[in-house]
């Protein structure tokens, strides 16, 4: 399965070519990503920043349609407590990146390399969209 | 990429399987796939898309952007 971060979204409204054709392409894909329902929120947050709220909660009406949205659970938080302990990854990526691990997404994407680049977990593959 | 598992089947989802012309693993994988896409609705896709080339057209995203990095970045707790 695969994960999306926030900065793929981000990236996806400054109109990043290779990110825009990813999500084109996972159309055809037969799993349905997974995002954080932190993510969500981010995404809520900054539309409502720039005065696009209403495009801001299309866009996250979207993503629930296709995408698994991923709780914050006890697992999750113990996993992003060892991630932030153990890397210094500030808590909020910590809790992205432990419900990707935490729910079996073998391949997460973003466009964190300073904090995402950091993820040492054999099952998971890390693609930075830079 | 995957492994073989062992798993626990009653009987009628094994009879089931036997019943198909495709493989046991190849069963179980479809059915598997129509769980992870149950409630899916893949105009999503496209809504997303469009939303997205909204807000881009909007002044100040690339502001707000950066900011929201430096937030994640400050994280103070």
């Amino acid at each position: 399965m695969v994960g999306l971060d926030t900065g793929y979204f981000m990236g996806m409204m400054l109109g990043d070519g290779g990110i825009i054709g990813h999500w084109e392409a996972l159309k055809e894909k037969e799993t349905a990503p997974c995002v954080s329902v932190l993510t969500l929120g981010e995404i809520l947050y900054l539309t409502i920043r720039i005065g696009k709220p209403q495009q801001g909660r299309k866009m996250v009406e979207g993503i629930e349609k296709t995408c698994t949205v991923l709780d914050v659970n006890k697992a999750v938080v113990e996993k992003a407590a060892a991630l932030k302990g153990g890397h210094g990854t500030p808590y909020i990526d910590s809790i992205i990146i432990a419900s990707f691990l935490e729910n079996g997404c073998n391949e997460i994407h973003t466009k964190d390399r300073k904090h995402f680049g950091a993820v040492k977990d054999k099952r998971a593959k890390v693609v930075i969209w830079e | 990429m995957g492994k073989n598992i062992s798993v626990y089947l009653p009987d009628d989802q094994i009879n089931f399987i036997n019943a198909q012309k495709e493989g046991a693993s190849q069963v179980i994988q479809k059915a598997i796939r129509l769980v992870m896409q149950a409630g899916k609705d893949r105009s999503g896709y496209d809504d997303v898309a469009a939303a997205a080339a909204e807000i881009g057209r909007s002044g100040g995203l690339e502001d707000a952007v950066r900011s929201w990095h430096a937030d994640r970045d400050a994280d103070r707790w």
